[in-house]
């Protein structure tokens, strides 16, 4: 295609191209500075080249979108699908990168961390597009490997080495599973192009084809974390720093579903009925092992891990029912995750001083007000209480259940969503509880002193002293809290991408 | 009228909130300022509704219709609303924003920006978290009046669930010794109760295959008597636990009692008629067929309310609790009325949603002051309270006297005019009155009680705190409120002009 004197061919892949170019660069700093001029000044300027560089990507594929720009099927593809997942993994790099930087202000590994962090992205990037076994085998690896160093980055706290060593295990196994699936793929097929196979899979015989659906299946459920393939995982959640177990929480995942997507709705769709009632069961067994787990979880990473287990479940509700308003809700409803997950990994960055545990939030209104109000507004999204982002994603996606028959499968998903609800307020709670003094005062209040207005009189004033932050945290914090109100009052731009995304099916 | 009055009642308290997030938490009258001069605004509004509503415009109308087109009268309620706003929102799925008010939503919308206001007022003097308050008190109000004005099912549920969130927030930081225990439970309690209703009208919306989600056109199809039944079941669950009904109402007594007294009376004063509200909107013009069938059941819930509320408020040593559950068996009479189906039985019930509204805020509110003077919220403490605190004693027992369903004060039309509409009701029998009595005369009883011990014992031992008299502010409060009671007490025909049309009109739908 060519529009003026530019052929667009060779511009199809300008947002992967930005960020391979900005990591490199970020390789070659690191490479380049001795350890005594890595100042700090020098990090900074590396955050901002990154965030640069996600930015310059992001417009792009933005442009690309108004585009609808398509390429052939090859090894990879630019499809519609592939023009909308980019957004999520810019907005997923974006937001972790902002959320990092006062995490790691002190860190000796500052700019090991960014590298990975981008060494992953461009994994997850050519996920999305991967359109053949071997290249989607390779980026999903690019994906993976650089979060088990990531996982483990943490190297004095015991811990953090333990948990990477655990997702490192589990994930290498997900990906050989997956990769001994695909050998009888290619065997069966001698190809490896999605659509050829799809094409010669119909005529061939089926007990072979459902095994390797099966170890498919296997190693994708390790790699989106659905329940039964979750073991360990929390543990790596609970062990990464911070802003890492945000990525994991998301990134992977959203090469997880993209890659599903892809398999499943072309060499896997003689099995459809099949594998929609596999993805059902993993859909509520990952409901609601993931809220019933978290809700006994005492360390917030911990419990958010679980929580991102239970959101997995809601997104595989999209496989179950497997339609097109289905398939396009649960893109949304990733997109709308996103956010809202992010957006409370950086609260519990900006409170990580203070520790890790559900009650370390005690008082933490007192210290960072405006964060406190955000945070509630992330959990009310996450938890899909209107009229938030969440909200609107669990409406699409629960209304394309219902439409097509699945309603017990809504109905288990809507009262998920109100059990979750039982555990995210468990942080609100304390965090406008009053963190000093309140011996005294439920002492007093044990005597049934009147309750009426006037109560607020015994006021209790700590005095704790607000900390400050760089900009890079409050900026995350505000994108994520405008995009979930804006989503959530206006849905239609993003839902109609969404839509499109799915016209990839033909 | 193209000025957008309704979302202008809507969206005020929000402006309001962004005015008091820019105000400074430590100047306090400020931010007093602003919420109560918002909330006087909203109340104007209202009035202004009130008075430019054309209460004949739906009687007339149809009557008009009924010459040229017989069947444009049963289903085209559409007539009936004023004040129409209507603009698409999310269109591919057809969610619109759309408001308008009838002569059920009125009262109702009168209702609460009243109480909205009055508890700004009764507010004033609150030290503890102001900023905090007054942006809960202004949000809680956006969500309760939009709920009324609210056409489109997802516009609905969005104000339905609008309130949890503040209403949680204000039981949780000014409420009681167990306030967080009972703010969760509420919250927890209501919303799974929503979510099942959720699941009901996203199954109407697929069934009707209009590709909306407007309740008017929705009532325009006719469902099959199982689908019916199924939706019915759906939104009953979450109508049951917002009124609260008997086995529902378990978050009631912590959360009405926990929460400050500013929540208590948003929350038994418009909150709660959130469900019967909902019984009347969607239930009786959509699955007219499905209520008919579960008539009767509905009745004897209704009827278990009454009596159980009132047995178990007898029991109680504490008087915001017998408050709580007093509301709980007044409620019942109102379901009783929307069961019943008749005319009378609906008009009974809309006025008695916002009989009960007023009585409970004065219950609430009244009570709350003469607590706050005796320092205790025990029966048995307070008694003797008229010797020190005559005025404020005169109208709680005024209150009470209210509620127990005295004639010549409000609550005696509304339930008089229920128990008439079970008498007329096709589908309920007879015998269900019979079962009502020992409710009234038990309420009769715990009330008669309460007045006894507050205005004739002797004087028990016991705290006591601030001036005897009221204050201007408490009069101010409590004068309206009393004024309301009396003349609909003695004349309730200028409300009833407002419901009986739209009661009628709404009906034709269910007879047929």
């Amino acid at each position: 295609m060519k529009i003026g004197i530019f052929d667009l061919d060779s511009f199809v892949y300008l947002p992967e191209i930005t960020v391979v170019i900005t990591t490199l660069y970020l390789l070659l700093r690191m490479v380049f500075f001795s350890k005594e001029e890595e100042s700090f000044q020098g990090i900074t300027t590396s955050i901002y080249l990154g965030l640069i560089g996600l930015i310059v990507s992001l417009v792009i594929s933005l442009q690309f979108i108004n585009l609808g720009f398509v390429s052939l099927q090859r090894i990879f593809s630019i499809d519609e699908l592939t023009l909308f997942l980019r957004l999520p993994i810019l907005f997923t790099g974006l937001l972790v990168v902002l959320i990092s930087a006062d995490f790691f202000q002190q860190s000796r590994y500052q700019n090991e961390y960014y590298i990975l962090l981008f060494l992953s992205l461009i994994g997850t990037f050519f996920v999305i597009s991967a359109n053949d076994l071997v290249s989607i085998y390779i980026a999903l690896e690019l994906c993976s490997i650089p979060t088990y160093i990531l996982a483990g980055l943490d190297r004095n706290n015991p811990k953090s080495t333990e948990g990477a060593v655990k997702y490192f295990l589990l994930g290498i196994l997900g990906s050989v599973t997956m990769l001994y699936g695909f050998s009888f793929l290619y065997g069966l097929t001698g190809t490896t192009n999605l659509q050829e196979m799809a094409k010669k899979l119909f005529l061939l015989e089926q007990p072979l084809i459902f095994l390797s659906m099966s170890f498919v299946i296997f190693g994708l459920g390790i790699k989106i974390a659905a329940v039964p393939f979750h073991f360990r995982l929390p543990d790596a959640y609970e062990g990464a720093p911070t802003p890492v177990t945000a990525y994991l929480s998301v990134g992977p995942k959203i090469a997880g579903f993209a890659i599903i997507l892809r398999i499943f709705l072309t060499i896997f769709s003689p099995f459809k009925l099949q594998w929609m009632t596999i993805f059902a069961l993993l859909s509520v067994a990952s409901m609601t092992v993931g809220n019933l787990l978290a809700l006994m979880q005492q360390n917030v990473k911990r419990m958010l891990a679980y929580s991102s287990i239970a959101h997995t479940g809601y997104l595989l509700v999209g496989l179950a029912v497997a339609d097109r308003l289905a398939l396009s809700s649960m893109l949304f409803y990733l997109f709308v995750y996103l956010f809202a997950n992010l957006g409370v990994f950086a609260i519990v960055i900006a409170n990580s001083k203070e520790g890790e545990l559900i009650e370390d939030f005690a008082g933490f209104n007192q210290r960072f007000p405006f964060f406190a109000v955000t945070m509630v507004f992330f959990l009310l999204s996450l938890a899909g209480v209107p009229p938030l982002a969440g909200f609107m994603g669990k409406l699409y996606l629960f209304s394309a259940a219902v439409r097509s028959g699945y309603t017990w499968l809504a109905v288990v998903g809507v009262l998920n969503s109100v059990f979750s609800l039982s555990y995210y307020f468990k942080i609100i709670q304390q965090m406008y509880s009053v963190k000093t003094e309140t011996a005294n005062l439920t002492l007093d209040e044990k005597s049934r002193a009147p309750y009426n207005s006037l109560r607020g009189l015994r006021e209790v004033n700590p005095t704790v002293k607000k900390s400050y932050f760089s900009p890079f945290l409050t900026t995350a914090v505000v994108i994520v809290l405008l995009v979930i109100i804006f989503i959530g009052l206006y849905p239609s731009p993003f839902a109609n991408l969404a839509q499109e995304a799915i016209t990839f099916l033909k | 009228m193209n000025l957008p009055i309704l979302s202008s009642i809507i969206l005020l308290p929000i402006f309001g909130v962004i005015l008091i997030l820019l105000i400074s938490g430590r100047k306090e009258k400020e931010i007093k300022f602003v919420s109560l001069s918002i909330t006087c605004a909203v109340f104007l509004l209202t009035l202004f509704v009130v008075t430019n509503f054309d209460y004949r415009k739906s009687v007339l109308t149809d009557s008009k219709s009924v010459l040229t087109d017989s069947k444009s009268v049963l289903t085209d309620s559409n007539t009936s609303m004023q004040f129409v706003e209507r603009y698409t929102w999310i269109k591919n799925v057809g969610i619109e924003y759309h408001l308008g008010v009838d002569g059920i939503s009125l009262p109702l919308l009168f209702l609460g920006s009243l109480l909205g206001l009055l508890v700004v007022v009764f507010s004033w003097n609150l030290a503890y978290r102001v900023k905090a308050f007054f942006i809960l008190l202004l949000l809680l109000e956006t969500g309760a009046l939009g709920l009324f004005l609210a056409l489109d099912f997802i516009l609905f549920y969005i104000f339905w669930e609008w309130v949890l969130v503040p209403m949680y927030f204000l039981i949780s930081i000014w409420g009681g010794p167990r306030k967080e225990y009972a703010a969760l439970k509420f919250l927890l309690y209501t919303l799974f109760g929503s979510v099942i209703m959720l699941i009901g009208i996203l199954g109407m919306y697929f069934s009707a295959r209009l590709n909306t989600f407007s309740i008017l056109d929705i009532a325009r199809c006719k469902f099959p008597l199982n689908l019916q039944a199924l939706f019915f079941l759906a939104l009953f669950i979450g109508f049951a636990f917002k009124v609260p009904l008997f086995p529902f109402h378990t978050w009631l007594p912590d959360a009405y009692t926990e929460a400050p007294i500013a929540g208590s009376v948003f929350l038994a004063g418009i909150l709660a008629k959130m469900g019967t509200y909902g019984f009347i909107r969607i239930v009786l013009p959509i699955l007219p067929d499905a209520l008919r069938l579960f008539a009767t059941p509905l009745a004897i819930l209704g009827i278990v309310n009454i009596v159980y509320g009132a047995i178990v408020a007898m029991a109680q040593k504490d008087l915001k609790r017998l408050i709580a559950y007093s509301s709980l068996s007044h409620m019942g009479y109102i379901i009783l009325g929307i069961a019943a189906g008749t005319v009378s039985g609906l008009n009974g019930a809309v006025l008695g949603m916002f009989n009960h509204g007023i009585i409970i805020g004065l219950l609430f509110l009244s009570s709350s002051v003469i607590s706050e003077r005796r320092q205790t919220w025990e029966i048995k403490e307070l008694e003797g309270t008229s010797f020190w605190l005559p005025s404020l004693s005169g109208i709680l027992t005024f209150a009470a006297l209210t509620a127990l369903g005295l004639p010549g004060l409000s609550n005696f039309i509304n339930e008089f005019m229920v128990l008439l509409g079970v008498f007329q009701s096709t589908w309920l029998s007879k015998i269900l009155i019979i079962l009502v009595i020992p409710g009234m005369i038990l309420t009769i009883i715990y009330f008669l009680r309460l007045i006894i011990r507050i205005n004739l014992l002797q004087l028990g031992q016991g705290n006591y705190k601030g001036p005897g008299g009221l204050t201007l502010r408490e009069w101010i409060v409590f004068i309206p409120l009393m004024v309301i009671v009396l003349i609909l007490g003695l004349y309730p025909a200028p409300i009833l002009n407002f419901i009986n049309p739209a009661v009628t009109s709404l009906l034709e739908i269910v007879v047929k």
